[in-house]
């Protein structure tokens, strides 16, 4: 019956006057132009119809109308089209008439369009100017865009995005703008350097490597031991959990993966660490040492099944954690090796040495891939890989970025130009949009890896800083001053 | 006789109108195909059919098809590539034109289809939206704070993270 009906009510505004200002006029054309009982008994029912249909909710009608128009064939669809056209014509000319805001005339699609142009800043003052802009504002698309899309605002990995969506993710739906303000908050405070600070006491010598997982935080130091330190509990010292002894010289580097940690140390050996723990009682310890090189263990990186130590011997061991076997050694580097990361699923290490050289490896061969020979004035003390660049830091205070196939030098952070590093860079390590790097002149500073711009320095340790590891929410670090700092970014 | 699409506005205007420049426009490219005057070289069936957009005035329909015609010769338009959030520099003189007149262009746009332009148009008034306080949003836009104050309170409380 409606679709007739509105049939009838395209057919009338083709007579020229313009629009049909109400529908009752309508179904009086309706009979003009038809005759008979039949006609009558149908307008009569027609009229019945739309009074009940204006006793609606606008919401009801919209529905009903909708089912209405899905009844329609393909011409009278047309014909529809160019009525509904010109009443929204028409109706919005009046609007426009004088100051009215403009907004109520855009069909919410379009609103949205212009909102997702916003800065996120913008967006959040918009949603008090009207209950329509708190409705479209906060619509989750933009905010979804705003965490998925945008240059700005990314977590360390795509792996952490993911999880931090998990987080504020209930019965399949995600609070986007939520989310959306932690990473935010996140964000504004690593680009301001605005975090808390705490420092851990024990070590009785400076600290050389620190390393963490979640509240777990482990650190080798100068005096030889391993300290275990919780987060989680409160207080000072009273963090300390655990003291793992073993070493007999300095512990030079860590690499704690869930419950296995590895130690390399200036007394040669490699140890593995069995790290679990549950209440009442722990398996805490030494499951193994591994002896093979021929002088301090500089570094060490684990993989599931292997692990690569680099050694001042001049050579990198690549290591069964199986059976604890050294399966191969990878020569060419001609002084100590410094730094090295092991990328087990890719079967490529990266690696730094006093030689100023810089060597990638394919594991599974010992081939030296490429070498970037005097990639610095002076030694290569740190070194960290990607899919795309190779970074490395060294004692001339420079940050080095390499194109990881070629070699070729991509960027350059000099200490002299771009607020850098005023002493050797001892530690650094980058995510998907950052570098943090640490130094003898006691700072801690974080970078954009795209454009080298230094976005913070952070200062609060006594003496040069050695080692630190990062994720969102904070960066540890060691020092000479015989402390670890946890500089938590999710505080303020 | 060049072959030229007649397009006709709400107020009853006609615009001849280069095939290529009308074909910039989803829905007149869509009518054209179906009246199958895409490779017609006969004058006649483009004289025949006449392409009503009962949406677009006349005044607004200019403007549209004077952005049309300065960006005939626009590459096609990368998918997904959308990361400047700024008025393109070529649209920027354009675009200096009285609210109502962005607004129509904004509606016009979206009814004739026509992808740049609206993207061009939304980011021009995004970009009389950014950097405001509330207030002075309400204010370019004279739009009424149908808020009460408690109300208003509570939104800018829940989201004071954008204000520091």
């Amino acid at each position: 019956v409606l679709a007739s009906e509105v049939e009838g009510m395209v057919a009338s505004e083709g007579d020229g006057n313009g629009l049909p200002s109400s529908s009752d006029s309508l179904v009086k054309m309706g009979i003009a132009t038809t005759n008979g009982r039949q006609r009558t008994a149908f307008t009569d029912h027609a009229t019945v119809v739309r009074n009940s249909l204006r006793e609606l909710s606008e919401e009801d009608k919209l529905a009903v109308m909708e089912d209405c128009i899905r009844d329609c064939n393909i011409h009278n669809l047309e014909k529809l089209a160019t009525f509904i056209g010109k009443m929204r014509v028409s109706r919005s000319e009046i609007k426009f008439d004088g100051f009215v805001d403009p907004f109520t005339i855009l069909p919410h699609p379009i609103i949205l369009k212009v909102l997702s142009f916003l800065d996120p800043v913008s967006l959040c003052r918009g949603m008090r100017v009207s209950r329509l802009w708190l409705r479209l504002s906060t619509n989750s698309s933009l905010w979804k865009d705003l965490c998925n899309r945008s240059k700005d605002y990314r977590m360390c990995s795509l792996a952490a995005e993911k999880q931090q969506i998990a987080k504020f993710t209930q019965d399949g739906t995600v609070r986007w703008q939520e989310a959306f303000g932690e990473r935010f908050r996140l964000w504004n405070n690593w680009h301001s350097g605005r975090c808390t600070v705490r420092t851990l006491y024990g070590h009785r010598e400076g600290v050389a490597c620190v390393q963490f997982e979640g509240d777990r935080v482990v650190s080798g130091s100068s005096d030889t031991t391993i300290r275990c330190w919780n987060l989680k509990q409160e207080g000072g010292t009273g963090l300390l959990e655990h003291t793992l002894h073993g070493h007999s010289e300095t512990v030079r580097c860590l690499h704690l993966v869930k419950n296995r940690l590895a130690s390399g140390s200036n007394d040669f050996t490699i140890k593995i660490w069995d790290m679990e723990r549950s209440d009442g009682w722990s398996s805490m310890g030494c499951r193994r040492t591994m002896i093979g090189h021929n002088n301090h263990v500089r570094c060490l990186e684990m993989g599931e099944q292997n692990m690569i130590s680099g050694s001042y011997d001049s050579s990198l061991k690549l290591w069964s954690l199986e059976t604890g076997e050294c399966v191969r050694t990878l020569v060419g580097h001609a002084d100590a090796v410094l730094c090295e990361q092991y990328r087990e699923e890719e079967n490529v290490a990266v690696s730094g040495s006093s030689d100023k050289c810089i060597k990638t490896w394919d594991t599974r061969t010992n081939i030296n891939v490429m070498s970037i020979h005097h990639a610095h004035d002076s030694a290569v003390t740190c070194i960290r890989m990607d899919d795309q660049r190779i970074l490395s830091g060294s004692l001339d205070r420079m940050i080095k970025m390499w194109d990881v196939r070629t070699g070729r030098l991509l960027k350059t952070i000099d200490w002299r130009m771009a607020e850098g590093h005023t002493g050797v860079v001892r530690c650094l390590q980058a995510d998907s949009w950052r570098i943090v790097s640490s130094a003898d002149d006691r700072t801690v500073k974080v970078w954009n890896l795209e454009s080298g711009e230094r976005l913070c320095t952070l200062r609060d340790h006594q003496d040069g800083v050695t080692c630190l590891q990062f994720n969102d929410e904070r960066i540890v670090s060691g020092s000479y001053d015989k402390t670890v700092k946890v500089w938590d970014f999710t505080l303020c | 006789m060049a072959r030229l699409v007649k397009l006709i506005s709400s107020d009853s205007n006609e615009y001849p109108v280069d095939p290529k420049i009308a074909k910039m426009s989803k829905t007149v490219a869509v009518l054209m195909e179906a009246l199958n005057m895409e490779d017609s070289e006969d004058v006649e069936v483009f004289e025949k059919n006449p392409i009503p957009l009962p949406n677009v005035e006349g005044a607004v329909l200019e403007k549209v098809l004077e952005w049309c015609n300065q960006h005939k010769n626009d590459p096609a338009p990368q998918e997904e590539e959308e990361e400047n959030h700024d008025v393109p520099e070529c649209d920027k003189e354009f675009l200096k034109v009285e609210q109502k007149i962005l607004f129509d262009l904004m509606l016009a746009s979206n009814y004739m289809d026509i992808k740049g332009l609206m993207d061009s148009v939304a980011k021009m008034i995004a970009s009389m939206i950014k950097g405001k306080t509330t207030e002075e949003i309400r204010a370019t836009f004279n739009i009424v704070n149908d808020f009460t104050p408690e109300e208003e309170e509570k939104i800018r409380k829940e989201n004071a993270w954008a204000d520091n």
